[in-house]
């Protein structure tokens, strides 16, 4: 095909760049990234939620001011294009530096590796919906399939956390697939009807099918994991420093999620990707190219609901803890906000998402009962004047603006010049 | 014999709330096609909105039951309508012509919003409170069985409202314009009818009536909680869908259906209370995976 092969050679766009210019370009993407990091690590140790609310006014005020100014905006995303390799690398850094600069806030810690639960789920549920346009309402029901399974394999036959994290993601890739089945025939409104109607039963049933779940009594003394021979629950000791247990289990999921990254953007690219974005952007068209929409919305299904299951089996053996309140309908409902506030299809913008979701709603303790309305205030705000998400995907962003009314097209397209200048370029470097 | 009738006209109570809420869901995808997922709290919002009056007007001292439930069936509806034609002014219409997940997950949002605003500022909003129920313990025998005066009551009302349903869709010329605009939209709007105004009756229709079946459920519960809104919600909208989404008389005949469905699930099936939710949300989804239209009728809209 000889669209894949454009795109390749677009991939390896020759960098005439001097090693100067590398190294200027490199040092001045350090440094924006620097105060970025800086920002976010100051307003993680921000303790008082007053103080935090007013710096997360300031840090909105900077964001949106920041994408105001689309020549600002257009060089930042160019030196992150140009300068792929050392942006993943400071981020590695990052994500490897985060428990030792907080190592004496176990607290902080542990919510930084829940948060990364959440990003695997949220990546999960940003295949079948960003990649392949399927709204699925009950993602907790997957969440709760992994959580299950290998808490009652743990505790009932003995099986290891390792098989059991495959096991439950497995089993959840069985609920996928299940409603994969009646979610063929309709799409639209009706789709997230069916998958909600789905979450709510599959929760009435975590609550009465004692036998598996062990009802509302909950599942507990889930025991932890160890890997070659070190237990979990031990404080881990990383380059002479003594880090709280906690920093197993981040660890741990850094790495899951470093996984289930590589996999989305193989995946992406993949020829099932492609098949995917095809039937999100036109369904009719896609099949009329004799793409097979049951096999590819299965597969979409599964694999979304296979990481669902892979979050949930983490999670059930970081907590310890399972009980069927984890999994209503509100688990759902932040799942989808996480990848629709961090921009559907793009996996930094669902990672950001699922970090602020669970982040934000953990410091604002002292507004324990208002985080929900809250919540839902935000949500609509976003829905109203950002649809596209926080961190979109460039294609999801461009069809919302051409369905989007005279207002958001007026102010949020008009300066992009990349928005101009793709559909240009494009048989320019094809020739 | 005496089991059996109770067992109906309990049935039919339910149905006729189920009736109220699924007209609501009806009307709004008529016009808007759009799924109100807020629609569950609004009835909810409706149901506290009469409790709050009822309590209000025992305190000031009025005695007469008829004054206090009429008072709170009025002034339930208006703040419902408000409500509702407020969440589509700025929940919906900044979104028209997205993309149905966007308008979904807002629906979602707002109706979190509602109920989280009812927990929070009603007083003891998040404790189930004690609804206000007159006629407490009075029956009546019709042909040697006994009925609560309360539930034959609420049966009357909600017949007279589906059956002024029916009058506003056949005989008002507002009602005439709704079901132009679900028909094809772009010919009401040639035809000189302004759409914006009848998406807006629809929602103070709509809204409205899901408040009145909110009251009604307070009145024979005797009970109610801030987060009883959602399965109501998923069990309007199921009767709705039985019946065929967008057509009013469906929607009626699928609250019933559904209210019957309900007592016979719970009256034959061992356990059944614990698990008739289970199996509306399975008709709900065999109706949309396998009927999507309702079940008595050719696809009158696309579905989707």
């Amino acid at each position: 095909m000889p669209e894949i092969d454009f795109i390749q050679t677009q991939l390896r766009v020759e960098d005439r760049r001097t090693l100067g210019q590398k190294a200027r370009d490199c040092a001045m993407l350090g440094a924006v990234l620097a105060v970025i990091t800086g920002l976010f690590l100051f307003g993680l140790a921000i303790e008082s939620s007053r103080y935090l609310v007013l710096y997360l006014v300031f840090a909105a005020v900077l964001f949106f001011g920041w994408q105001r100014f689309a020549a600002l905006d257009a060089w930042f995303k160019g030196l992150l294009r140009r300068n792929k390799i050392f942006a993943g690398v400071f981020l590695a850094a990052l994500l490897v530096c985060y428990p030792l600069i907080f190592r004496h806030d176990a607290y902080l810690i542990h919510m930084g590796a829940l948060a990364g639960i959440f990003v695997i789920m949220a990546l999960g549920l940003n295949i079948t919906l960003g990649f392949a346009g399927l709204l699925d309402v009950g993602f907790a029901v997957y969440f709760a399939a992994g959580a299950y399974t290998s808490a009652q394999l743990s505790i009932h036959f003995g099986i290891g956390f390792w098989p059991g994290l495959v096991l439950g993601g497995l089993v959840a890739a069985f609920f996928g697939f299940l409603v994969a089945w009646p979610a063929l025939r309709v799409e639209g409104h009706y789709l997230a009807m069916v998958t909600l109607g789905y979450g709510l039963m599959m929760n009435i049933l975590h609550r009465n099918f004692k036998f598996l779940t062990n009802g509302t009594d909950g599942v507990i003394n889930i025991p932890p994991p160890s890997i070659a021979g070190h237990e979990f629950v031990q404080p881990l000791s990383l380059f002479g420093l003594q880090l709280p247990f906690q920093a197993n289990f981040y660890y741990l999921v850094v790495a899951l999620i470093g996984i289930v990254v590589f996999v989305s953007l193989r995946l992406q690219n993949s020829r099932v990707g492609r098949c995917w974005e095809a039937i999100r952007e036109d369904e009719i068209a896609a099949k009329c190219f004799g793409i097979d929409l049951t096999r590819m919305k299965v597969i979409a299904f599964s694999t979304g609901a296979f990481f669902g299951g892979v979050g949930g089996a983490t999670f059930a053996h970081m907590i310890g803890f399972v009980h069927p309140d984890n999994f209503m309908l509100l688990t759902s409902i932040t799942i989808l906000a996480m990848v629709l506030i961090g921009g559907a299809g793009n996996i930094m913008g669902v990672a950001v998402g699922a970090v602020l979701l669970i982040m934000i709603p953990e410091r604002l303790r002292d507004f324990e009962n208002l985080r929900l309305l809250l919540f839902g205030i935000a949500m609509v705000a976003i829905m109203i004047f950002r649809p596209q998400g926080l961190l979109p995907n460039v294609r999801r962003r461009r069809d919302l603006q051409e369905t989007q009314v005279d207002r958001l097209i007026a102010d949020s397209g008009k300066d992009d010049p990349k928005m101009r200048a793709a559909p240009a370029a494009r048989p320019e470097q094809a020739t | 014999m005496e089991i059996w009738t109770q067992q109906l006209v309990n049935a039919v109570t339910i149905g006729g709330m189920y009736t109220l809420v699924a007209v609501g869901f009806t009307l709004f995808f008529g016009v808007l096609r759009v799924i109100n997922f807020a629609h569950g709290e609004v009835f909810m919002f409706g149901s506290f909105a009469g409790l709050a009056v009822s309590t209000l007007l025992l305190g000031a001292g009025i005695k007469s039951n008829l004054v206090i439930l009429t008072a709170m069936f009025v002034v339930a509806l208006t703040l419902s309508a408000t409500l509702g034609a407020g969440l589509e002014r700025f929940g919906f219409k900044p979104l028209r012509g997205m993309p149905p997940l966007l308008l979904l997950v807002t629906s979602l949002a707002i109706g979190i919003i509602i109920r989280e605003g009812v927990k929070e500022f009603y007083p003891q909003g998040a404790n189930p409170q004690r609804y206000f129920s007159p006629y407490a313990n009075e029956t009546i025998r019709i042909g040697g069985v006994s009925f609560d005066v309360m539930q034959i009551a609420l049966i009357a009302i909600s017949l007279i409202a589906v059956f002024g349903v029916h009058l506003f869709v056949t005989r008002t010329w507002a009602g005439r314009a709704m079901r132009a605009v679900s028909e094809d939209q772009d010919a009401a709007r040639m035809m000189g009818i302004e759409v914006d105004t009848v998406i807006r009756d629809a929602f103070l229709v709509g809204s409205a009536l899901g408040a009145m079946a909110g009251v009604m459920d307070g009145l024979h519960y005797h009970s109610i909680r801030f987060d009883m809104g959602w399965v109501m919600g998923i069990k309007g909208f199921t009767a709705a869908v039985i019946g065929g989404l967008g057509n009013v008389y469906g929607a009626m005949f699928g609250g019933y259906v559904l209210g019957l469905f309900e007592v016979l699930v719970v009256g034959w099936i061992p356990n059944g209370s614990q698990y008739k939710d289970v199996f509306v949300f399975l008709i709900l989804i065999m109706i949309l995976v396998f009927r999507p239209s309702g079940l008595f009728k050719a696809p009158a809209t696309k579905v989707g």
